[in-house]
């Protein structure tokens, strides 16, 4: 038996969808419970915007199951107003102002009155919009119009939030502001779903992360969870002196025990090892051995973007 | 309204050009700019009935009569500019008529005044037509640009610029309307709790207002300020509905045609400027060959503007019937461009998903 507190704000159960012969979705599923933020990564082509407009009630489904808050979204209208969704395009009326817009947004989610004020007023405020919020929009900088763009989706206060690479084209100082409403709507008990290429977001903002692939979810788990599926190895970048034989200590290193690959790139060795921190001294060893001197030494520790290469074969912005 | 170039568009410009038309090319106020000579030399009395027709009421003193003796005379005060037409009946021209064959007449104009020469020539056809006619049939039937002489030039240019501009005007409503499927705005309110039904009936029902408040302000403004009539008013709204309907779809089969609303409002900026051309907004068709004629009744703002024109000529007479064609065909046109366009914008929205 599910009980309240543990009942997921975001099901999404065994999603499918096909277009033709193409499955563009396999099989996806998870669940989101409120006050979490969950990474969707992907490459481009995996799914994910399929995904997110069938999350989003826009796409019809051909199988599978989507229940928001314990609403199931075949219900229409009564679970597509409990979702907030901020696309990746500015999705504003950019002859209006700010106010205006939030305004039409509003009554598109059936608000009106002093609802509907006081929830154009409380997105101003989060998006620190407010003293610009009787100019229209057009003169507003990328920053500025992708800040109103997320208030548009959080107007009604959803209960699941769906984020679509929500800080694409930003400067730092509206990048930082969008994190810090992220984390605040999360901590108002939020379920929020966010698509990213930044995989510095990705670990910043996610508890957890589902990796999606061809269609199908193919790992997902914390950030440690993730990188710790790759077991053990570490990559070590050491930098040689000048008049070293970078070739001749290619396969020096590459012999050692525990090593995994070695190989020469723009003067540095590149090495793959199995507990490589514990494998170094050896390493270096060796090069002394070899004549050769170890200038720098850098033991670099798997992170997502590592485990998206291995597991999808392509880098996140691919 | 926050769009100054739309209002500019759909109501400044049709004004300003039916004024500028109607000033340049004569009878834009109350009717009283075209002088018109007529050299008797017949003295019969069917001769002398061309300067009654000319004075009657119907014409609002319109046309203003100024006898002279001779051709020479005549064609004196034409090269002075003293009168933009003038007409020479010959001897032997009521004896003509009276026997049914084609009277010995003549009429000139000045330099450049070939609309005026236009309209003196529908009006002495339609002096002839009366005159011959049998009195069961003093009503004749409609021909927009005779009717009695009662069309003017800035009625013409009132009807034409109003249907041009109108194409023009909903393109903006409807180029908005794309730019929201381009931009993905579309998609997002397809994600709102607003049934999908209510918000493209919305954005139909915005665009037939544009048109509708365009077509209306137009009627009212160029009636007070130029005097245009329009016709009967039940038909003329129906009219009025239809054409929207027409300008609606056929702009938006159009940009359905190009990649994005950039495009697609080229595409029909262009389109819309050649069907204006073809469909006889610019030059009455009958003063040129009668392949226009046929080419104008084939375009869809071609069927409109005529069916206005047809309504104005036909005054208090006009009825659904006299415009069932128009009514038909902008109908058709229009209703069709939707669906045609409609299909193709949830297309666009699908791939987009």
């Amino acid at each position: 038996m599910t009980s309240e507190r543990t009942k997921p704000a975001l099901l999404v159960r065994a999603l499918r969808k096909s277009f033709g012969a193409r499955v563009a979705v396999d099989g996806v599923g998870f669940t989101i419970a409120a006050g979490e933020i969950y990474g969707l990564l992907g490459p481009n082509g995996a799914g994910k915007t399929t995904s997110i407009s069938m999350i989003a009630g826009i796409l019809a489904r051909d199988a599978g199951e989507i229940v928001i808050d314990g609403i199931d979204i075949d219900t229409g209208p009564a679970a597509r107003a409990l979702i907030g969704i901020v696309p990746q395009a500015i999705t504003l009326y950019l002859d209006l102002t700010a106010r205006e817009n939030l305004d039409f947004w509003g009554r598109m989610y059936d608000l009106s009155g002093a609802a509907l004020h006081d929830a154009i007023e409380a997105a101003l405020d989060a998006v620190g919009l407010k003293p610009r919020a009787d100019d229209i929009v057009g003169t507003y900088s990328g920053g500025m119009q992708r800040r109103l763009n997320l208030a548009c989706g959080i107007l009604h206060r959803p209960k699941v939030l769906i984020l679509d690479e929500p800080t694409v084209g930003v400067d730092p100082q509206s990048r930082s502001a969008i994190f810090d409403l992220v984390e605040r709507l999360r901590d108002a008990g939020t379920a929020i779903l966010y698509t990213t290429h930044y995989m510095e977001e990705a670990e910043r903002l996610c508890a957890r992360i589902g990796i999606i692939d061809a269609g199908r979810l193919i790992a997902e788990g914390t950030r440690d969870e993730l990188v710790a599926s790759l077991g053990h190895d570490a990559r070590i970048e050491i930098g040689l002196g000048r008049g070293d034989s970078v070739e001749r200590a290619a396969p020096i290193v590459g012999a050692l025990e525990g090593v995994r690959s070695a190989n020469v790139e723009n003067g540095h060795l590149h090495v793959v090892a199995d507990d490589g921190a514990r494998r170094l001294p050896a390493m270096l060893s060796a090069l002394l051995e070899a004549g050769a001197v170890a200038e720098s030494v850098h033991v670099v520790e798997p992170n997502l973007e590592d485990v998206f290469l291995r597991m999808t074969g392509r880098a996140l912005r691919d | 309204m926050r769009d100054r170039t739309a209002i500019v568009t759909a109501i400044v410009a049709p004004l300003v050009l039916t004024a500028l038309m109607g000033l340049a090319l004569g009878g834009s106020q109350g009717g009283s700019g075209m002088r018109l000579c007529i050299a008797d030399l017949d003295h019969s009395k069917l001769s002398s009935g061309f300067v009654d027709f000319l004075k009657r009421p119907a014409l609002g003193g319109r046309i203003r009569v100024e006898a002279v003796e001779s051709l020479a005379a005549a064609e004196k005060m034409l090269a002075e500019h003293r009168a933009e037409c003038a007409v020479v009946m010959s001897p032997g021209f009521g004896p003509a008529i009276a026997s049914g064959n084609p009277p010995p007449a003549e009429i000139l104009a000045a330099r450049g005044e070939q609309f005026a020469m236009q309209r003196t020539s529908e009006l002495f056809r339609d002096f002839i037509y009366r005159t011959a006619m049998p009195p069961e049939r003093t009503v004749p039937e409609v021909n927009p640009l005779s009717a009695g002489g009662q069309m003017r030039i800035v009625d013409f240019f009132a009807a034409s610029m109003t249907v041009l501009f109108l194409n023009f005007g909903v393109l903006s409503g409807v180029r908005a309307l794309q730019a929201e499927v381009d931009s993905r705005t579309m998609v997002r309110l397809l994600a709102s709790p607003t049934a999908p039904y209510a918000v493209v009936a919305g954005k139909f029902a915005a665009l037939l207002l544009i048109g509708l408040i365009q077509m209306g302000t137009m009627i009212v403004a160029t009636s007070l300020m130029f005097g245009t009539r329009w016709g009967n008013p039940l038909p003329t709204a129906a009219l009025a509905f239809t054409s929207v309907l027409m300008a609606i779809g056929l702009t938006a089969f159009l940009m359905s045609l190009a990649n994005n609303a950039e495009q697609g409002a080229a595409l029909a900026g262009m389109v819309i400027a050649l069907l204006s051309i073809v469909g006889g907004q610019f030059l009455p068709p009958q003063g040129l060959p009668d392949v226009f004629e046929t080419l104008t009744r084939l375009t869809p703002n071609g069927q409109a503007f005529f069916g206005f024109l047809d309504l104005s000529a036909a005054g208090a007479h006009g009825t659904l019937m006299t415009i069932a064609e128009p009514l038909a065909v902008t109908a058709v046109v229009g209703l069709s461009g939707i669906a045609f366009a409609g299909l193709r914008a949830r297309a666009a929205l699908q791939r987009m998903t």
